[in-house]
C-alpha cells in the first residue's frame, strides 16, 4: 500500500513539474510576456498582439512541443536499450547511434545539396537517420556478442561514436561554407526553428511508437529476469530482441534526424524516474518517463535558452552537464557492487 | 504410460554432440537427480530439457505430447525453471519476482487478479518467503534469492519444475530446507522435479531416479538405491585418490602411504575424529579392535593401514587379539579413544594393558580413571600436538 501512495507522490509532482516548465518557456524569452498576460488572454480579458501571437505560436509553442516530443523519444529509447542490455549505463548517444544517424543525415544533406535538390523531403531524412541508427546499433550488438564486459561495450560505442564524427567532420571539410553552417548548427542539437510540419511527422512517428512500448510492459517486466526465465515464461525472445531494437533506434533516428544529437537524456531521465519512483515496474515507469523525459528537456532548453541571454547555447552543452555526471556516478557505483 | 518421456534425445551445441542416447520416462510427483563430475554434460541436458538450446535428436514428451512442436508460451504451462544464472532484476521486490511466474496465466496487461494474488501467497509461504517479499531482489542473500526464485516457479503451476544446481552456493541449514521444498514440491503437490545436484549423498536421499552421467555418456539410469554405489560413484566421479562411502555418505581422503608407528584403540565412533586429525596431519596409524557394525570400522578401513576387526556381537577372539598386540608392541605410542571395555569389549581392555606391561605410553581421552596410568587428556587436539612433538623427538 506504502508503494502505490508514493506512485502517486510522484506521479502528482511529475505533472506539476511538467506544467511548471511549460510555463517557464511560455513566458521567458527576449520578449517578456507574463502569467497574468497569458492567463487574461484565456479568460478573455485582452487579445495577444501580433507581436505576442508570432512569438507565441511561430516560436516559443512549437519549441515546446519539440522539447517534448524529443524528451520522450529520447527517454523511452535510452530505456528501451537499458532493458535490451540489462545496463542502466546505456543511451542512444552512449552507444554511438547517434552519432551513426548524423552521419547518414550529413550525408544525405550534402549529397542532395551538391545533386541540387534544395528542399530535402523530411521522411527522407528521417529514413537516413534510422538506417544511421539502425545500422550503428547492428555494430555494437556485433561486439556486444563478443564482450561480456558492459564497460568495455561503452566504450567500444563512444569509439563508434567517433568514427561516425569523424566521418561527419570530412564531409564537412568539402562542403562549402553555405552547407557546413547548415549542417553545423543542425549538429550541434537544438530545439530552435522546429517547424510545424516536422513536429507533425515527429507526433506521427513518437507517438505511436511510445504507446507501443507502454503495451509492451509485460513482456519488458518479465525480460527483467534475462533471457532465459523471459522464454521459459512464453516470450519468444528473438522477435522480442529485434522488437526493441527497431522501436529505439526509431525513437533515436527522429530525435537525431530532427533536432540533431542530443546527449545523455537517455540514460539521465530513465535513472531519475527509477530512482524517484523505486520501481522497475513498465507499467508505471513508462508514464513517469513520458513526463519527466518532457520536463527535462524543456528544463534544459530553458537553460540553453535562457543562462547567457542572448547567446544561445547547445541544447546538448545543457543535457552534457546535466546527464554525464550521473553516467560517471553510476558506472563507479556499479563497480563497487561487483 | 508415464507424464513425462525422453527418448534417445542427443544434446549439445551446435551440432557438437554432448551427450547422447538419454532416455527417462518419470511419473508425476517423482523427482529425477542428474549426478556427474563438472563437464559431464549436467547442465547441457537441463538447457535442452528447458529449450535454452535446441535439441538435436530425440524426443521428449508431457503426456504424449511432443515438447518441441509447440510454442513458448503453451511450454510454459508445461514447465517451471530455476537457473543457475545470477539475475538482476534492477529494483524488482522480492515480490514482483515471485509474481512474474503469473506470466503465462495473466491477461496482455499482466493484470492480477485475486486468484493470482492468492497463488503468489501460497508459493511464498511454501518457501519459508512472506517476510521477503515487500524487500528488494537484489539486496537478498544467496539463500533467500534461491528459494524466491523456487516461488516464482511455484507460481507458474506447471506440472513439471526444472532447476539446475539449486543446493549451490547455499550453506547446509538452506541445503536442507531447500531440499525439504522440492520434496514437498513432489509430495503434496504432485510436481515432476528434474533437478541435477552437486551432493551424491543428498541426491539419495530426496530423487526418485537417478542419472549417473560421466564423459558425456549415461553411466547408469534407476532408482538411487539400486545405481548408487561406492563402485559406481567412484568410476563416475573418477576417485583415484580418497573414498565416497555412499551408505552412510561420507568422503575421506587417501590414507597415509607409511610404516605406522601409532596405534589407536577405537570402536563406538568415537576414534573417527582421531583418525581424521591423524590423517590430516600425515601421520600413518594401525587401529583395532573395532566391531563390523561400528562406525569407526568404515572409516578406520580408508584411513588406517591395518585395521584389525571382530564379527558384531561377539567377543573378541584370541587370535584377533594376538594379532593386535603383534601391532603394538612395534608402535611408538598408542591412542585410547575410551571404548567401552565392558561386556565384548573387554578385550581392548586387555589390549591397553599389554600396551602399559610393554611399557608404551598410552595417551587417553577417557574421563574415568581405571588404574593403569594412563596420559590423561579433554579433547583431541592437545592429544595430537603431543604426537607431533613426540614423533619429532622420536625421529631426531
Amino acid at each position: 500500500m506504502k508503494k502505490s501512495i508514493r506512485f502517486k507522490i510522484v506521479f502528482v509532482a511529475l505533472v506539476v513539474f511538467l506544467a511548471y516548465t511549460i510555463m517557464l518557456n511560455l513566458v521567458s524569452g527576449s520578449i517578456s510576456l507574463s502569467y497574468k498576460d497569458i492567463i487574461d488572454v484565456i479568460l478573455g480579458n485582452r487579445i495577444f498582439t501580433e507581436l505576442e501571437y508570432n512569438i507565441l505560436f511561430k516560436i516559443r509553442i512549437p519549441r515546446i512541443i519539440s522539447a517534448i516530443l524529443f524528451g520522450i523519444a529520447l527517454s523511452i529509447s535510452g530505456f528501451l536499450l537499458q532493458t535490451f542490455f540489462k545496463n542502466p549505463i546505456v543511451g542512444p548517444f552512449v552507444l554511438g547511434i547517434s552519432s551513426g544517424a548524423r552521419l547518414f543525415v550529413g550525408l544525405f544533406i550534402l549529397s542532395n545539396i551538391s545533386i541540387g535538390f534544395i528542399e530535402s523531403p523530411l521522411i527522407t531524412i528521417f529514413l537516413a537517420a534510422a538506417v544511421g541508427s539502425l545500422l550503428s546499433m547492428l555494430l555494437v550488438l556485433l561486439f556486444a556478442r563478443k564482450v561480456d564486459n558492459i564497460s568495455i561495450l561503452v566504450v567500444v560505442g563512444m569509439m563508434i561514436g567517433y568514427i561516425a564524427s569523424a566521418g561527419t567532420d570530412f564531409m564537412i571539410a568539402f562542403a562549402n561554407e553555405h552547407e557546413i553552417a547548415a549542417l553545423v548548427s543542425w549538429s550541434m542539437g537544438s530545439f530552435s526553428g522546429i517547424g510545424w510540419n516536422v513536429l507533425r511527422l515527429s507526433a506521427v512517428i513518437i507517438i505511436p511508437t511510445v504507446v507501443l512500448v507502454f503495451f509492451l510492459s509485460k513482456p519488458l517486466e518479465a525480460y527483467l529476469l534475462g533471457e532465459n526465465y523471459a522464454k521459459s515464461m512464453g516470450i519468444d525472445i528473438k522477435s522480442f530482441r529485434l522488437v526493441l531494437i527497431i522501436l529505439s533506434s526509431i525513437l533515436s533516428a527522429c530525435v537525431t534526424a530532427f533536432a540533431g544529437p542530443i546527449s545523455f537524456v537517455g540514460i539521465a531521465v530513465p535513472h531519475i524516474a527509477r530512482l524517484s519512483i523505486k520501481t522497475s515496474n513498465p507499467k508505471i515507469l513508462v508514464p513517469a518517463l513520458v513526463l519527466l523525459g518532457a520536463s527535462f528537456c524543456l528544463l534544459a532548453d530553458y537553460f540553453a535558452r535562457t543562462l547567457f541571454s542572448p547567446t544561445e547555447l547547445s541544447i546538448s552543452t545543457v543535457t552534457s552537464v546535466m546527464g554525464a555526471p550521473i553516467v560517471i556516478w553510476l558506472m563507479v557505483s556499479r563497480r563497487k557492487k561487483v | 504410460m508415464s507424464f513425462l518421456a525422453a527418448k534417445d534425445l542427443q544434446v549439445g551445441y551446435h551440432k557438437r554432440i554432448v551427450v547422447d542416447n538419454i532416455n527417462m520416462d518419470l511419473n508425476k510427483g517423482e523427482i529425477l537427480c542428474l549426478l556427474g563430475p563438472n563437464g559431464c554434460g549436467k547442465s547441457t541436458i537441463l538447457k535442452t530439457i528447458t529449450n535454452q538450446i535446441e535439441l538435436l535428436n530425440g524426443k521428449m514428451t508431457v503426456m504424449d505430447k511432443d515438447l518441441n512442436s509447440i510454442s513458448n508460451g503453451e511450454r510454459a504451462k508445461y514447465m517451471s525453471i530455476v537457473l543457475t544464472e545470477r539475475i538482476d532484476p534492477a529494483m524488482m521486490t522480492a515480490g514482483e519476482v515471485v509474481a512474474l511466474g503469473r506470466y503465462p496465466h495473466t491477461n496482455y496487461f499482466g493484470k492480477l487478479t485475486d486468484n493470482d494474488l492468492r497463488i503468489i501467497e501460497e508459493s511464498l509461504i511454501c518457501v519459508n518467503g512472506m517476510k521477503l517479499k515487500n524487500k528488494q531482489f537484489k539486496y537478498l542473500s544467496d539463500g533467500e534469492k534461491q528459494r524466491i526464485l523456487i516461488a516464482r516457479a511455484i507460481c507458474q503451476e506447471s506440472d513439471i519444475m526444472v532447476l539446475d544446481e539449486p543446493t549451490s552456493f547455499l550453506d547446509i541449514k538452506y541445503k536442507v530446507e531447500l531440499l525439504n521444498i522440492i520434496k514437498s514440491l513432489a509430495l503434496k503437490k504432485s510436481k515432476t522435479i528434474i533437478m541435477s545436484l552437486h551432493e551424491i549423498e543428498l541426491a539419495s536421499k530426496i530423487a526418485d531416479k537417478v542419472l549417473l552421467i560421466k564423459d558425456g555418456k549415461i553411466y547408469d539410469y534407476g532408482a538411487p538405491e539400486d545405481i548408487i554405489t561406492d563402485e559406481a560413484i567412484r568410476e563416475v566421479y573418477n576417485l583415484d585418490s580418497g573414498y565416497f562411502n555412499t551408505t552412510i555418505g561420507n568422503i575421506e581422503l587417501p590414507k597415509i602411504e607409511e610404516e605406522a608407528k601409532i596405534f589407536v584403540i577405537g570402536g563406538g565412533g568415537k576414534a573417527s575424529r582421531i583418525y581424521r586429525a591423524l590423517n590430516r596431519r600425515g601421520i600413518a596409524f594401525n587401529s583395532g579392535i573395532l566391531f563390523k557394525n561400528d562406525m569407526d570400522y568404515n572409516i578406520s578401513l580408508k584411513l588406517s593401514n591395518k585395521t584389525i576387526a571382530e564379527d558384531e556381537f561377539v567377543n573378541i577372539r584370541e587370535e584377533k587379539l594376538e594379532e593386535a598386540k603383534e601391532l603394538i608392541k612395534n608402535c611408538d605410542l598408542v591412542i585410547d579413544s575410551a571404548v567401552s571395555l565392558a561386556g565384548i569389549g573387554k578385550g581392548n581392555y586387555d589390549l591397553i594393558q599389554f600396551a602399559i606391561e610393554e611399557g608404551k605410553r598410552v595417551l587417553s581421552l577417557r574421563k574415568e580413571d581405571i588404574g593403569l596410568g594412563l596420559i590423561n587428556y579433554n579433547t583431541i587436539s592437545p592429544m595430537i600436538h603431543d604426537v607431533v612433538e613426540y614423533l619429532r623427538l622420536v625421529k631426531n
